[in-house]
């Protein structure tokens, strides 16, 4: 058993939040005359998650050490990593496919490059590679496949 | 029968569709090979291409891809002494020192040659099990349907890995996320919070993509940086045919059946695969060995034991797939969502009106295996360079392909926001130590059930009685509960014994 206490009580809480969340949703659906209706199985559901969750924390309160977690964790790399999805998403209809996909593959690369990879000719080959990928995509979705992928500001191809 | 089989042969060996394996082929043993990569992330790399083909030619590339995968796993397992997936982590207990003692050649010679017979074997099985499961499966009715999803969905639950709490939270949230949209029969609005795009749910693409790829992606942000140069261990691959003899593999025989047997077995079962049955067969193996002693010190016993239980999985997982439209794990929840892009439903009505596609799918995963066979065993000094590719150029590109695969399926972003959202719960599942699998089979079952309990429900006026008189279902429903008290019995043992030491 190597894992927090912390974790499995968040863990814990959580899971109780989204049951009692659920449940309350589930209440605002529309109900219809009946024993079982668009309701009842949600119900069920959430009644579940609740009774699971209030378990694992009871659990967690029983448990009396735990181990703390090995390994490093590089929680700026994740951030960024996050940050720079949600970014892409976000702007890959506005500015098109081929413009966001450049952009978020070299700076992912950048981001996720281990520390001995990043000499010069290792910023010139992302640039190269995530231009070539994004171009190679678009072109080949687009006539090979037939599937549109956003235009964006990129109109000329 | 035959007919359908020659029809079969003349889909796939149309020189697309075998180039395509082939190139589906390499593509699958490079990420089950490289640690990090997977087969679903694989599959999800090809998914969007195979949009536009017909449902034939998309399904065998993914099947070429699916096996190529589980097998690949068996060269980082040897040579790095890292199990490429968790389906060869018994592989590694032997097949490393095999590469210790300079027999690094014969190791993976032994371990392609039974990856490829548990394949063979569990094919000839789904050739000639899953026409009769769908004959039998034509009959059921909602009654059978609720019932079958219900136990499959109480037996992924319990016996994936870990914490059972966990285990059971994961495949209710999953079966949660499945009522999100209109709701079977009375076609009600459930948690659609105003939104358009959430009247058809989600797709189960979507889901798979986000919880088992994107959320890899992520993953690898935490230690990407800190990495160094991996070392590959070098082979001499001067052998002989495949580096073992013939009375080697004659003795194999009994260990290799027994181990398909096995792999076969666990296949069916839905949540466990390929990465419980290897372990389980080269435990087997080693229990009934004369010298059990000798597993672990680099013997042939213990990768034959492995490697064809986990490809023997591969045949099992598609007969429930394929016959009932339950797919085991979630690779083959994938190929669930790839039939349905086709507007095709697995089950066993796939075998009366879908007869050519399911002999092609057949003859697909024969000529998979063979195309395995032959690239990895002659291409291996090759794979084993791509050990090394770096995995921060990979990733983000696998990464750009789910973002076209999920836009692809209806050309809009709420496919691909649905992605990311799957694929930070799916973060969460790894950080908290929650399993995926059940979450991805609650998902598929959950509207299986509850679509068959309404229904079910409607024909025996709102009565449950129709439920356990029906003597399929009652037997099945018997099961479950039968299950689900010895787990609870075992698990309340366990946990006396843990506090008790502690």
């Amino acid at each position: 058993m190597s894992f927090s206490k912390k974790k499995e009580m968040a863990f814990g809480i959580i899971a109780l939040l989204f049951g009692v969340f659920y449940l309350f949703m589930t209440y605002q659906i529309d109900s219809k005359p009946g024993m079982v209706d668009a309701r009842t199985v949600p119900k069920i559901l959430g009644f579940l998650m609740v009774v699971l969750g209030g378990v694992q924390l009871f659990e967690t309160f029983k448990l009396k050490h735990a181990e703390e977690e090995v390994g490093a964790i590089d929680t700026k790399t994740v951030i960024k990593t996050s940050f720079l999805i949600l970014t892409y998403i976000a702007i890959f209809e506005r500015a098109g496919f081929l413009l966001s996909t450049m952009i978020f593959l070299f700076l992912q690369f950048e981001v996720l490059a281990p520390n001995q990879m990043k000499e010069r000719k290792h910023h010139l080959i992302y640039v190269l590679i995530a231009v070539l990928v994004a171009i190679f995509v678009y072109l080949s979705f687009r006539y090979g496949l037939k599937i549109m992928l956003p235009q964006g500001l990129i109109t000329f191809i | 029968m035959l007919e359908l089989f020659s029809q079969g042969i003349t889909n796939v060996f149309a020189p697309f569709v075998l180039t395509m394996m082939f190139i589906g082929t390499i593509v699958g043993i490079i990420f089950g090979a490289v640690p990090g990569l997977s087969s679903v992330m694989a599959i999800a790399l090809f998914l969007p291409l195979t949009y536009g083909m017909d449902p034939g030619q998309g399904l065998s590339i993914l099947i070429a891809l699916y096996i190529g995968s589980v097998s690949g796993g068996l060269i980082s397992a040897i040579l790095l002494k890292i199990p490429g997936t968790p389906a060869s982590i018994a592989t590694c207990l032997d097949g490393h020192p095999m590469l210790d003692k300079n027999q690094g050649a014969k190791a993976l010679g032994v371990g392609v040659v039974f990856s490829f017979i548990g394949t063979i074997i569990s094919i000839i099985a789904l050739i000639f099990i899953a026409p009769y499961v769908a004959k039998i499966a034509i009959k059921f009715g909602p009654h059978e349907y609720f019932s079958i999803a219900v136990f499959s969905l109480m037996l992924i639950a319990t016996l994936s890995t870990g914490s059972m709490v966990k285990g059971v939270f994961s495949g209710v949230l999953g079966f949660a996320f499945s009522t999100v949209g209109i709701a079977p029969v009375d076609a009600v609005r459930r948690f659609t919070f105003g939104s358009v795009e959430l009247f058809d749910g989600f797709d189960i693409l979507t889901v798979m993509i986000g919880l088992f790829a994107v959320s890899e992606v992520i993953k690898i942000a935490e230690t990407s940086r800190l990495e160094g140069k991996t070392c590959v261990a070098k082979v001499d691959m001067n052998v002989k045919g495949f580096g073992f003899s013939i009375k080697e593999f004659v003795q194999q025989i009994p260990n290799g059946l027994r181990s398909s047997l096995i792999g076969l077995g666990i296949g069916i079962l839905p949540g466990i695969g390929a990465g419980t049955s290897n372990l389980v067969s080269y435990t087997v193996a080693k229990n009934t060995c004369s010298e059990p002693e000798k597993y672990g010190q680099g013997c042939i016993d213990g990768i034959v034991a492995s490697e064809s239980a986990n490809n023997a999985s591969v045949g099992g997982a598609l007969i429930p797939l394929m016959t009932l439209g339950i797919p085991g794990d979630g690779v083959t929840a994938l190929l669930l969502g790839a039939f349905m892009v086709h507007g095709i439903a697995p089950g066993p009505l796939l075998f009366v009106n879908y007869g050519n596609l399911v002999y092609t799918i057949f003859v697909a995963c024969i000529v998979a295996a063979f195309m395995m066979l032959v690239t990895e065993f002659y291409g291996m000094r090759a794979f084993a360079k791509i050990l090394k590719v770096p995995r921060h150029i990979l990733l983000p590109i696998v990464f750009v392909f789910c973002v076209v695969g999920a836009f692809g399926l209806s050309s809009r972003v709420f496919d691909v926001w649905a992605v990311v959202v799957f694929g930070v719960i799916g973060y969460f599942f790894v950080k908290f130590k929650v399993p995926q699998a059940p979450f991805v089979i609650g998902f598929v079952l959950g509207t299986m059930a509850e679509t068959n309990l309404r229904r079910g429900l409607m024909m025996s006026e709102d009565s449950f009685s129709g439920f356990i008189t029906n003597p399929i279902s009652g037997m099945f429903l018997a099961a479950t509960v039968i299950f689900l008290v010895i787990t609870i019995i075992k698990e309340i043992k366990n946990r006396r014994k843990m506090t008790n030491h502690a």
